[in-house]
């Protein structure tokens, strides 16, 4: 009896629930404007962050998209990090189809529940959560509440309404609530006015809304994203992470944090001590002291990120370095300091956001957007820059990887600004000779030899110490842009102590057959063998965000082809010299005799170009690109 | 010698007891002196790390209530370069399902370096070992090996004791990057137990010997019921100890157009055959393929499910297949249902994630959960379907003789209509009715019924023909404009669909346009069988090409963008064979008839190219008749499969092939 009792019970809420699941997000309601160039339109969404206190914030994020098509499928799922400080407390979806007909509903069992320890590290203690409804009738709209508890205040969530092409917004808003008398900072881009407030049982509440954001256009060289769709940034002012509080209300007391973490942990065993000592022994300046003791430190350990809870933030201590003999890039910055300091020598720990390009930073909003440690050895005349997870690179050489960007400097007085070193265009060098003799039947011989400094060496410089010969030649391989080829000698000769940067030589002899085509009495030979611009541009619509070139540079070539006797020119492009705000751009061909001279060169400048100059770029871009195809056509005389 | 094929040996041919007293395994766990460390190896003088030793065994041991498997393995590596730091780094996999599971013990690692002459060792700290979960079944050991250096020498050794008694781990004697110098297994196999050795790859066995013993084993077997208790049992089986070694193995590469190199890698891996207890009758575990079938028809995890009514996929059913006459159309109704409707998260999986109701409502599973719903979906129709067992190509050959279930990886099914066999897919966006993605064309595979019909699959059978035709004449100004008409080969137009699918048909003839080599005016493009999968796609677009330049002279490449421009076998030489996914015929056929007032001043010539007595063939053929000009080019294969020794040979006709194609025409203007 009670049995049936229950099942009653269950078949009435069953069918109360079905009942009460009126159709909801119809895709009818869309306004037609956001279907533009949109994959996936986002139709509500609400990120709701409540600090209760610097150890406990409650972050709920509700999102609800319509995926119009295949290529919005990947908006459709569910995907979050969690670990020992951001607990992921609860997840439920549910899928409506395009009439707003629940279909089904997010069962546990088949969120999936995997580690998410990243590729270049040992370990981590991270996980994630993911689900799918792997939904295919088009359109149809997928609804999700995630709610979590963050046991820390380092970062606190950021709102990014839009964040991807293709992807139209309905609505979106961002919720916070702060004890009141708690300093919340918040940064907004391209966002109009400001969060309304309220003040609600002893809390202030902002809250930031958008509506009715038509769907972005991938284009190409864009900055960052803050440049081109609306975010808000939310920082602390105290804070917290594991047992350790903090002050991020200013650059100078963001640093004193970051030197409570590293307290103490600068303490070198006595072999270490004496082998400083010893090394050191007969160094006269600083100068030498600095490369003699990076180079011990770059044979003597290696790279290995293990990130297990507050060790995401605080170093391994030096003596852990010492020992083991590796680290990640906090611990061996950190063993470094101690080396130097055991010599004298006063460092900075200095926290950057490396990556290639990724020089944008806000200077004047203090939050932290580090992903890395670098190390900075004040000087008399001049400052040394230490990447001290490269095995390799020259004492005092950054590179693309943290070059020209806002760091912050670790010091005595607490955290202080300041940028690395930017390479200018004639430090970032390529320059090509190339001698080359075509025979009769288009086959063409070739000695290439082409110097690389800077910024450009960078690549060759990864590989030349990292890859192995075959490696080597299969990306030299992947790289020419020739029909077919024999590789008859590769060879680098690694000039690390070059100033003022570093300098890579490469020599490569190359056999192409069917270079020249060669039909009945003609032979057509493209004179630019090895540097040919990249790609042409085409845009349909106007361009609508700022143009960014971030590191600029010089490419200079100059080719001598030798061609059997009796060949004269019959079709030769003329001179071509461009010059604009992006960059110059000059090719001349000269033929004399049986051989062809072909020079280039190329200079591209860094900095951002507003949106309307964007035709202007395309042209220049093209106009490089059909330069660098252009065939000389040779006849042959009759005898 | 070259071990060129599969030797199998079962093991009931047991060779006679002849155990050489030479050929010691070199090493032993932490004894590492100084000339050790050489700074060079012949075998390779470019190596990043040479692993020194591989030793590893398994063998039969006694668990608590039946035997276990405990392997063992001894590795040594010398890091000679920075760019090998990451061989330091180790992880090891331990799996798990149910109550069973496997488990690490034993570990130990060491690094040594040579310093002022003497050999420094620095010991891994057990608390360095991190336990990272990665999914329900799979637990991953973590550590990396302290004080790695240029010239460390590092080693480790374990042992992982598994409750799945009577699986035997494969062993590698070659790796993919680092020469080997020794590599070592032995497996101690008792007389209960009788499996398949099956050993592939190029490099012969410097030591392959058994040897013959007893070992007792005694565990506590549990009762028959929960009340019964258990018992003790203690037997003395002959064990037979077997052991293979390899020395000097240099690595091997990947290279283009390879199945995968797991079918080339010298390897060994072992299939349980039949278990002979004594007193009981002997139990075949793997017979003939029929049986095998008849179990996996059987198993709930594989096609069980079939053999019940499924009724809850009998509304859908009656859908898809009302007014419907031929049994053709209604399998082509179904098919195209489950493949528009279902996403397959797994392309690799024998067995069913999920029960068929699940993958039904969840609209997602592997590639056997979706298949086995189709073939439901068809019975429920009365239709005479059953599913179809294969391999992919990257999961490597399966053995035609012997039913190896590790060796298969993928369902697909065989449906009759009106007499005609169809085999199908569900699980790829863009396959038509009848047609197997190109990852299945990789030889032979089975038919999950009584007679387990054996099928075949073979890249060589499968034609992958296009047809391209362009038309060029001057337009009413003089201008030279031209029709381009392009029928796809079938996977050409499986990729395009897809292109177009994610970026849209404007962008699909943009790049088209872009890849036209000569500078056009690209307009009217049009796509003929887009949505008819089963078809191949044809493509049709007219263009203008750029205007004659003062100097009155015009140069083109007459393939425009169908020219093979480079040589897809960039290396100079191959080790193995090079297998190309299916049979090529490429047909071009360009019509060119110029303005009055322009002739033609140069013209490429005619060429036959045969390669290997007509199994290759390369026509380019050049008729002029005035003001107009006729081409044709095909490059046709009879085969996709090649030995290594036809290797060049293969790549000087592509050779031809790219100089022809990248021959030009020149038009002159007439002088006034």
């Amino acid at each position: 009896m009670i049995r049936n009792y229950l099942l009653l019970i269950f078949l009435l809420t069953a069918s109360g629930s079905l009942r009460a699941a009126d159709p909801r997000y119809p895709v009818s309601a869309i306004p037609p404007a956001l279907l533009k160039n949109a994959y996936a339109v986002q139709r509500e969404e609400l990120v709701s962050v409540k600090i209760v206190d610097t150890r406990d914030v409650r972050y709920v994020h509700r999102i609800v998209v319509t995926v119009l098509n295949e290529n919005g499928d990947r908006f459709a799922g569910f995907n979050e990090d969690y670990d020992k400080y951001r607990e992921i407390k609860d997840v439920s979806g549910v899928l409506y189809d395009a009439q707003g007909n629940q279909l089904r509903k997010l069962k546990q069992g088949d969120v999936r529940d995997l580690s998410a320890v990243s590729e270049m590290s040992l370990m981590e203690d991270s996980r994630v959560k993911s689900h799918n409804f792997y939904h295919k009738a088009y359109p149809y709209t997928v609804a999700y509440e995630v709610e979590f508890r963050h046991r820390h205040t380092a970062f606190i969530p950021r709102w990014v309404p839009q964040g991807a092409n293709h992807y139209s917004v309905e609505q979106s808003r961002l919720e916070v609530t702060a004890p009141e008398g708690y300093d919340l900072r918040y940064r907004q881009f391209r966002y109009e006015g400001k969060p309304a407030e309220r003040t609600e049982k002893g809390a202030i509440v902002r809250t930031w809304e958008v509506r009715n954001v038509p769907a972005m256009q991938p284009e190409p060289f864009t900055g960052p994203l803050r440049d081109r769709c609306t975010m808000v940034y939310l920082a602390p002012s105290k804070f917290s992470f594991a047992e350790y509080d903090g002050d991020m209300s200013s650059w100078e007391n963001f640093g004193k944090f970051i030197a409570t973490l590293n307290q103490g942990r600068d303490v070198l065993p006595a072999n270490i001590k004496s082998t400083v000592a010893t090394l050191t022994a007969n160094a006269k300046t600083d100068r030498e002291k600095i490369r003699l003791l990076y180079e011990y430190m770059q044979q003597n350990t290696r790279y290995i990120s293990i990130q297990l809870g507050i060790g995401g933030w605080q170093p391994f201590d030096a003596n852990y370095v010492a020992t083991k003999g590796y680290g990640d890039c906090k611990a061996l910055s950190n063993y470094m300091k101690a080396l130097l300091s055991e010599a004298g020598i006063r460092s900075h720990y200095t926290l950057v956001h490396a990556g290639r390009e990724e020089t944008d930073f806000m200077e004047d909003f203090t939050v932290s957007q580090f992903n890395h440690i670098i190390l900075c050895v004040p000087g008399q005349q001049d400052t040394t820059w230490l990447e001290c997870t490269s095995q390799t690179a020259p004492t005092g050489y950054l590179g693309g990887f943290t070059n020209n960007r806002p760091v912050l400097l670790i010091t005595e007085q607490g955290g202080k600004l300041v940028r690395t070193p930017a390479y200018p265009a004639e430090q970032n060098l390529q320059v090509r000779n190339i001698i080359a003799e075509a025979d009769g039947t288009g086959t063409l011989k070739l000695k290439c030899e082409t110097r690389y400094t800077g910024l450009q060496q960078d690549y060759y410089h990864q590989i030349v110490n990292y890859d192995s010969k075959e490696k080597q030649l299969e990306q030299l391989k992947n790289r020419l842009k020739l029909p077919s080829f024999d590789i008859g000698q590769l060879k680098y000769t690694e000039h690390a102590d070059a100033r003022p940067v570093p300098e890579m030589e490469e020599t490569i002899e190359l056999k192409v057959p069917n270079y020249a085509s060669v039909t009945g009495k003609r032979m057509f030979i493209l004179p630019n063998i090895l540097t040919r611009g990249a790609s042409k541009l085409s845009s349909d619509s106007t361009r609508s965000s700022d143009i960014y070139f971030y590191d600029p540079y010089v490419d200079a070539d100059s080719v001598l082809i030798t061609v059997p006797e009796g060949y004269t020119p019959e079709a030769m492009f003329p001179e071509v010299k461009l010059s604009t705000a992006f960059g110059n751009y000059y090719a001349r061909v000269t033929v004399n005799g049986n051989r062809i001279t072909y020079v280039r060169r190329v200079e591209m400048k860094s900095g951002r170009f507003p949106a309307r100059d964007y035709p202007k770029l395309e042209e220049f871009l093209n106009q490089i690109y059909k330069s660098d195809r252009s065939k000389v056509v040779l006849v042959k005389k009759e005898a | 010698m070259q071990l060129k094929t599969v030797v199998l040996t079962p093991l009931f041919l047991v060779w006679a007891m002849m155990l050489a007293a030479q050929d010691k395994t070199p090493v032993k766990y932490g004894k590492v002196s100084p000339e050790d460390f050489k700074t060079r190896y012949d075998i390779d003088t470019g190596a990043a790390a040479v692993v020194l030793a591989d030793v590893g065994s398994s063998e039969f041991e006694s668990g608590r209530d039946w035997f276990i498997q405990m392997y063992k393995q001894h590795r040594r590596i010398h890091i000679l370069r920075k760019s090998a730091y990451e061989k330091a780094n180790i992880s090891i996999e331990l799996y798990m399902q149910g109550a069973a599971e496997e488990s690490l013990s034993n570990l130990k690692a060491c690094s040594y370096n040579l310093e002022n002459g003497k050999v420094v060792e620095t010991k891994l700290e057990s608390k360095a070992v991190f336990t990272e979960k990665v999914d329900r079944n799979i637990v991953r050991k973590k550590f990396t090996l302290p004080a790695v250096k240029e010239g460390t020498i590092i080693e480790y050794s374990f042992t992982i004791n598994s409750e799945f008694p009577t699986y035997l781990r494969p062993w590698a004697f070659q790796d993919i990057e680092m020469p080997v110098l020794w590599s070592e297994y032995e497996v101690s196999l008792p007389e209960y137990y009788e499996y398949l050795f099956l050993s592939q790859g190029y490099n012969g066995y410097h030591i392959k010997s058994s040897k013959d013993s007893r070992k007792t084993f005694s565990f506590n077997m549990k009762g028959e019921s929960l009340a019964s208790p258990s018992r003790h049992v203690s037997v003395t089986p002959g064990i037979t100890t077997h052991r293979w070694v390899m020395k000097d193995v240099p690595p091997l590469k990947e290279e283009s157009f390879v199945t995968t190199l797991k079918n080339h890698i010298s390897y060994i891996e072992f299939q349980l055959s039949s278990i002979r207890f004594p007193e009981t009758p002997v139990r075949n575990i793997m017979g003939t393929w029929p049986r095998f079938m008849e179990e996996m028809g059987k198993d709930e995890d594989y096609a069980g499910e079939l053999m019940r009514a499924n009724n809850f996929l009998s509304d859908d059913v009656k859908r898809l297949t009302a007014g419907v006459s031929t049994a053709k159309e209604k399998a082509a109704n179904i098919f195209g249902f489950v493949r528009d409707n279902y996403t397959c998260t797994d392309y690799s999986a024998i067995w069913k994630s999920q029960s068929l109701k699940t993958t039904f409502n969840k609209k997602n599973g592997n590639v056997t959960d979706i298949n086995i719903l189709l073939t439901a979906l068809l019975r429920e129709a009365g239709l005479d379907a059953s599913p179809v067992l294969l391999s992919t190509r990257s999961h490597g050959k399966i053995y035609a003789m012997y039913p190896i279930r590790s060796k298969l990886n993928y369902t697909v099914v065989s449906v009759y209509a009106e007499g005609e066999e169809f085999f199908l897919d569900a699980t790829r966006p863009f396959l038509g009715f009848g047609k197997l993605h190109a990852s299945c064309y990789n030889g032979p595979a089975r038919k999950v019924n009584a007679s387990a019909d054996p099928l075949s699959f073979e890249a060589d059978s499968l034609s992958e023909r296009s047809v391209t035709g362009v038309f060029i004449s001057p337009d009413d100004n003089g201008r030279l404009s031209g029709h381009f008409q392009r029928q796809y080969s079938f996977f050409e137009s499986y990729d395009a669909r897809s292109r177009i699918r994610e970026k849209g048909q404007d962008v699909f003839f943009k790049d088209l346009a872009k890849g036209f080599v000569a500078d056009i005016e690209m307009s009217n493009g049009k796509l003929q069988e887009l949505e008819n999968y089963s078809n191949q796609l044809l493509v049709d677009y007219d263009f203008k090409l750029g205007e004659m330049d003062e100097s009155g002279m015009v140069y083109f490449q007459p393939m425009f963008s169908e020219s093979i421009r480079s040589n897809p076998f960039k290396s100079e030489n191959r080790k193995y064979p090079i297998e190309m996914p299916a049979v090529t015929d490429y047909n071009y056929s360009l019509t060119l008839t110029l303005p009055e007032n322009c002739s033609f001043e140069e013209i490429p010539k005619s060429t036959i190219v045969k390669f290997n007595d007509g199994e290759g063939i390369f026509q380019y053929l050049v008729q002029q008749n005035g003001n107009q000009l006729l081409m044709r080019s095909r490059l046709k294969f009879n085969r996709a499969s090649y030995e290594a020794e036809e290797y060049q040979p293969l790549r000087e006709f592509f050779d031809v092939v790219v100089k022809k194609h990248a021959e030009q025409i020149v038009i002159k203007k007439k002088k006034a």
